[in-house]
Formats: C-alpha cells, sequence, structure tokens
C-alpha cells in the first residue's frame, strides 16, 4: 500500500499527461529523506530559527543555496566527482548541520589482548538514503565508500585510502596466535581410538582403507580443528566451522595418495602428524572438499561482516572483500544496501572474521534522531520520501493550472491535502509549495515557496540551485556593479554573457527530467526488458576468483546396452591449484591476452587504415 | 533554452522510437533458460584462471569503438563531399 502510493506519486511526475508541459511548468516533488527530521536539533541553521518541519528545511536549505554560488558550484563539483578539498570543505560547512546520522562516527575498534586499539583510522558514519540526499545537495561525507544506497558505509572520501593503523600493523595478527593453548594431552595410536581429554576424540581406521573416516568429537571447549594433508609441492587443508567444530562435517578425511603427511590441529596447534606410507588415508567428501591450503602461518583471510539488526529480532548481513592483516591492507565495510521494506533497523554491529574467533569491532543502536525518523515515516526509509498536494483524490502535479492558486484558497484546508511519502500532513508542509502550479513558475527559476510565508525562492528550480548559471540572474549579476558601472563595455559584456548563458547553456534538472521521460518511455520495450533480463542473470552469477576453474558434474549410465558399470564425475578438470596446471594456467592467461591485445591492434589499424584510405596496415584503400 | 529546445527535441525523438515498439513481456522459455544461462556463465566466469576475460573485453570494446569511428568519420566525409567548398559538387 505504502509502496503503491510513493510509486504513484513517482510515475505522476515522471510520466504526466503531458510530459513536455510538467518538464516546463511543474517541477518534480521534492523528496524528503528521513535525514531532515521535525523538530530535530541537528537540523538547526545558523541564523535561522528552527521551524519544526522537515519541508521548512529543506526549503530553507534551497533558498540557503541558491544565493551561494560558491556553495552551488562546490556541491555541482562533488556530485561530478571533481570536487577539490576547498569545495569539499566548503560543502562540509555548508551542510553539517542538517545531516542525522542513524549512528554516530567512530572507529573500528579491535581489541586484543585486553587492549583496545583503533583497526581503521577513518570514522565511519552510516546515513540514510544519502543518495537521495546527495541529489538535493546535503553532505554525503561518510557514504563515499557506498556499494548501495540504505546502509552505506563511510570512510571519508576515498576508500582507496582505507588502511590499517599503525598501531593496528603492529599488532597484525595478534588474535590469530593469541589465545592458543597446546593441551595435547596424547596421541595417536597409529591410527586407533586416541582420547584427547580436553578436546575431543580423534579416531581413525587402523588399516587406512578409502572407506573410514578420521573424526574428532569434542568433549571439551574447541575453537577449531584443522586437518593439513600434505605432500611435496602439494598442501590440503579444511578447517571446522567457527563454533561448531564437532559437527558431522569435521568428520572427514581426504585421499591423498602415498607419501603424505597428515597433520591436524587442534585450536591452531598441531596435535597429530602422522606419514602416511601405505595405502589411502580416510576418505569423508573426497578431496575437493578441501581447499587448497595458503597458509598456517597466522595470517588468515579476513573479512569484514556488517550485521543490520532489525526490528523483529532478525538480522542481515553482508561481507567485504577478503584482506590479510600481514600486508597492512584492510577493505571498506560493506552493510546491506537494502532493508525489508516492513521493518525497522535497530542496530549495527561489525564483526571481524576469519581470524580465530569472530571479533566484534563496531556496534550501535540507531540514534533517536533515526528512530524518530522510521516511526514517524516508515514509507520513506528506503531513501525516498515524496512531498506532494492533492486537490480531492487527484495529484495537483496532474492537474494543470487547477491548483495553480491554491496557496490563495481561503478554504484550502478542507479543498486540498498535503501528504509526505504516504502518511498524510498538514497542510502547511506543502507550502513550499505555493507558486509551484502557477504558470510560468518554473520559466521565473522560482517554483517553490518559503516554507513559512510561500514567497518564491529565486533560483530554487531543480538543478538551477546547484548547477545553472542563471543563478547569478538572481545577484543582479548580469548588470555591472561596482566600478564595473563606470565602465560602458560592461554594460554590454555582462547582458549578453547571461542571456548567451540562458540561452545556450542548459539547466541540469531540465536535462535530468528528460532523461528520466526517455528512460520511462523505454523501460518497457523489449531491448530494455532484454537488457534488464540480462542484468538479473548476469547478477546471480557468482562472483568467482578462485583457482580452480568451472565445475563439472555428469554421469553416464550405459549400463542397460553395455556391460560397463555407470560412469560419475564431479571435479573440476580444469583446475590450476597445484603445480604444474597453476604456472601452464597463468602462462595460458598471459599469453592469451597477449593474443588478443595483438588482434584488436590489428583490427584497429587495418579497420582505419581502410578508413582513411591507407592500405599498408592491411586494410583496403 | 535554444539547447534545452533540441534536447527535447532528440528526446521526444527517442520517446516516438520508444513507441514504436509492440507490447512485449520476457517470454516464458527465455525465464525458463536463466538457470542455464547462469550455469553457463559461472562456466565462464570459472574459466578466468585460464582466460583474461578483462582483456578480452578491453579488445572487443576497442575495436567496436574503432568500427563506431570509421563509421563516422565516413559518415562526415560523405557529408562534406556535398559541400562546394571542400571539394564536392553541393548536390
Amino acid at each position: 500500500m505504502i509502496a503503491a502510493a510513493i510509486l504513484a506519486v513517482g510515475v505522476s511526475v515522471a510520466v504526466p499527461p503531458s510530459a513536455a508541459l510538467a518538464v516546463t511548468a511543474v517541477p518534480p516533488p521534492i523528496n524528503v529523506v528521513p535525514s531532515v527530521l521535525a523538530g530535530s536539533s541537528k537540523a538547526a541553521v545558523a541564523g535561522i530559527p528552527p521551524i519544526g518541519s522537515s519541508m521548512a528545511y529543506l526549503a530553507l536549505m534551497m533558498q540557503q543555496f541558491a544565493v551561494k554560488s560558491t556553495d552551488a558550484a562546490a556541491f555541482a563539483a562533488k556530485q561530478a566527482g571533481t570536487a577539490t578539498a576547498a569545495q569539499l570543505s566548503t560543502v562540509a560547512a555548508a551542510t553539517k548541520d542538517f545531516k542525522v546520522p542513524a549512528f554516530k562516527p567512530t572507529s573500528l575498534i579491535k581489541t586484543v589482548n585486553a587492549a583496545g586499539l583503533a583497526l581503521v583510522a577513518k570514522d565511519l558514519g552510516v546515513m540514510v538514503g544519502h543518495a537521495s540526499v546527495e541529489a538535493i545537495g546535503f553532505d554525503v561525507d561518510g557514504t563515499v565508500c557506498a556499494k548501495g544506497d540504505l546502509w552505506a558505509f563511510a570512510a571519508s572520501v576515498d576508500c582507496n585510502e582505507w588502511k590499517m593503523t599503525t598501531e593496528a600493523i603492529a599488532e597484525a595478527n595478534a588474535d590469530a596466535v593469541a589465545g592458543f593453548t597446546s593441551d595435547l594431552l596424547c596421541s595417536l595410536d597409529g591410527l586407533s581410538c586416541t582420547q584427547f581429554s580436553h578436546f575431543g576424540e580423534v579416531t581413525g581406521s587402523p588399516d587406512k582403507s578409502m572407506s573410514s573416516a578420521i573424526c574428532v568429537i569434542p568433549t571439551g571447549e574447541l575453537r577449531n580443528i584443522q586437518w593439513k594433508f600434505s605432500r611435496p609441492g602439494v598442501e590440503y587443508s579444511r578447517t571446522s566451522p567457527p563454533g561448531a567444530p564437532g559437527d558431522s562435517s569435521t568428520c572427514t578425511g581426504a585421499g591423498v595418495g602415498y607419501g603424505s603427511k597428515l597433520s591436524i590441529f587442534v585450536n591452531g596447534v598441531e596435535t597429530f602428524e602422522e606419514f602416511v606410507g601405505f595405502g589411502y588415508l580416510a576418505v569423508g567428501g573426497g578431496i575437493e572438499q578441501f581447499e587448497p591450503m595458503v597458509s598456517s602461518s597466522g595470517n588468515p583471510e579476513r573479512a569484514y561482516r556488517c550485521e543490520v539488526r532489525l526490528s523483529d529480532g532478525s538480522s542481515i548481513d553482508r561481507h567485504s572483500e577478503t584482506f590479510t592483516e600481514g600486508d597492512g591492507s584492510t577493505a571498506p565495510v560493506l552493510c546491506p544496501e537494502t532493508v525489508p521494506d516492513e521493518l525497522q533497523v535497530v542496530g549495527t554491529d561489525i564483526w571481524l572474521i576469519g581470524g580465530q574467533d569472530p571479533l566484534l569491532l563496531w556496534s550501535q543502536d540507531t540514534t533517536p534522531e533515526y528512530d524518530a525518523a522510521a516511526t514517524a515515516y516508515p514509507e520513506c526509509m528506503g531513501g525516498e520520501c515524496l512531498v506532494e498536494l492533492w486537490k480531492g483524490d487527484k495529484l495537483c502535479s496532474n492537474l494543470g493550472n487547477e491548483c495553480a492558486d491554491w496557496f490563495d484558497d481561503p478554504d484550502k484546508d478542507l479543498n486540498y491535502s498535503c501528504t509526505i511519502g504516504s502518511s498524510a500532513a498538514p497542510i502547511s508542509e506543502c507550502t513550499v509549495y505555493a507558486p509551484r502550479y502557477k504558470p510560468g513558475a518554473t520559466a521565473t527559476n522560482a517554483p517553490y515557496g518559503h516554507p513559512e510565508t510561500g514567497e518564491p525562492i529565486p533560483n530554487s528550480a531543480p538543478g538551477s540551485s546547484l548547477n545553472t548559471p542563471v543563478a547569478d540572474n538572481a545577484n543582479n549579476e548580469c548588470f555591472p556593479v561596482g566600478w564595473g558601472a563606470l565602465n560602458p563595455v560592461e554594460w554590454v559584456m555582462k547582458p549578453v554573457q547571461c542571456a548567451l548563458k540562458w540561452a545556450f547553456v542548459p539547466r541540469t534538472g531540465v536535462l535530468e527530467a528528460q532523461a528520466t521521460r526517455v528512460q520511462t518511455a523505454w523501460s518497457t520495450t523489449p531491448p530494455a526488458l532484454i537488457a534488464e533480463y540480462v542484468g538479473e542473470v548476469a547478477d546471480d552469477v557468482p562472483v568467482l576468483d578462485g583457482c580452480s576453474g568451472p565445475r563439472l558434474n555428469f554421469t553416464i549410465d550405459l549400463s542397460a546396452a553395455t556391460p560397463f558399470a555407470p560412469f560419475s564425475y564431479d571435479g573440476y578438470p580444469l583446475s590450476a591449484c597445484d603445480p604444474p596446471m597453476d604456472w601452464v594456467a597463468d602462462t595460458a592467461r598471459l599469453l592469451g591476452g597477449f593474443a588478443m591485445y595483438i588482434l584488436a591492434a590489428q583490427a584497429i589499424t587495418r579497420h582505419l587504415g581502410a578508413v582513411i584510405g591507407f592500405g599498408q596496415f592491411g586494410g583496403k584503400s | 533554452m535554444i539547447t534545452e529546445w533540441f534536447a527535447e527535441i532528440a528526446m521526444d525523438f527517442a520517446i516516438w522510437i520508444a513507441s514504436l515498439f509492440p507490447e512485449w513481456e520476457v517470454p516464458v522459455w527465455m525465464e525458463d533458460t536463466r538457470g542455464a544461462m547462469v550455469t553457463f556463465l559461472e562456466s565462464s566466469v570459472g574459466l578466468g584462471v585460464w582466460v583474461d576475460w578483462s582483456a578480452l573485453g578491453i579488445c572487443l570494446t576497442a575495436v567496436g569503438v574503432a568500427y563506431v569511428a570509421g563509421l563516422t568519420i565516413r559518415l562526415i566525409r560523405a557529408i562534406l563531399a556535398h559541400v562546394p567548398q571542400f571539394g564536392g559538387s553541393g548536390a
């Protein structure tokens, strides 16, 4: 219902009966995201008394920016990703009082040996709906590293600057080696059953046959169990899942053939080592269950897990890319991009995983300001919350000039209604739309009104306040002032300059509106639907960056017609994880890439040569 | 405003082109092949250890851009050929 209402609002704006008319006559509705909260002390603007209205602050902000061309340029540069340090500072200073984060910025604190150190120096903060906020000029510091919109995490400006602090580098992997114990109380007697009095029972097959398995059955506190099989040039390992080291998945071994060495690590300590000189060691699920062993040096691959706690007690999470502390590197935290529409966020935890134990680095409940927004406008938590004026059950945006004089209607409380998202709002919330429906409101570049008085706000048209050069008109800069007034050339140059800008420099807002029209028109066409389908398929393809190559799984059963037994295969025939295939694969990849570049260069030169009639490249002149 | 006017004409033309397409939905058979396509693409991605897909993408893009550039150059030359000062007949 809520989503439908918002969708209806959005569509009514995007595809009005006369799209061209809408672009030039009725500016789009304002999107009020909950970053601007009613009555929030965070939203107070220096020199302007709080009004207690989200719309009020939004409009005031527009007014504020409209008269500051330097701010507008800084915001435009920031949106384009070309802002200088000074411009970023300008944006931050101009908007620092407008944002209401869902969480307070703090660092990631990693506790090692009872001492806390900042793993990442950057302060992190979670913003809500930053994309929409950015579109209307809010500061989006802290969301630059975002892959998505809603739960984007911030690392100041450049995610590439993410790196461990000096203190953290000095203590790298301290958690991976700290806390290990060496409570090996007994060892295997051959491969027969052996009791680990604290950690469990290791059982094995006396005959080392293919059909048996090696198990560790925990009887005490276990953090993990790791099997490692090795022979010259080959190492395989498998680590029990954290928190469940004693489940059935630990009860597997692997056949590694003659000359292999089996090691078992309990809580990171090697507790058993056996050279397998005869036959095969026990097989549980096959060697493919084991991953190539990268390192057992205590420099594990790690990742951040961002867990967002929801109002129903459930949680959703997302993992970052992996990294190793030994390299002094880290990865940006990635949090879930969306939350279910019907739920609210109550807190977020960030875990460091991949070490000995998951470490909680960051944990916060949402701020009271965010909670207030979630309660007042739950339908807006997705980042879009449109303010709309209605006449009866019809949007004024679709009624042409019927709402032109709505603000002067003494009975506007009865004849009109205002909504924010899908929630009813006082009609005063729509005061900012006082001039919006008047003919020529956009042409005068003042389609929005002051939220208290309804007086048209100069340069408040979408795009103009931030991006259009015509903003200079409002400052009377189309005519010379000061000493320039004495220069007759200025009396020609200034107006001509303004006129040329007005005539030829398009307004960003208008172009964006036109682009939206085209996008909407094409969205239901076969090419767009096919592209969408292809994109969905591509999204379903997992990201693989391992060395295993494609998996092949098939069964050939000719037993009915031939004496041959059914044959099954499930493996990775092109695996390049082990020598010499890893070298072969690297070489093939290198040579193949080189060949592709050569062929591409040849094709390009031949074609372009043919175009200009130059046949020496092999093209037809 | 003048630029916007031209842009609006271009956008209207694009919208008109879009309106020429009939009503259409992704056919069922296409949806049914989604699993197979994902499997195929997954296998292709898995071959990344052997094949430098990024290099292939760069090469195909570069060749495509070169062909578009060549077509553009030919088009410009054909147009200019109609201008008398550039050697054309003006016809």
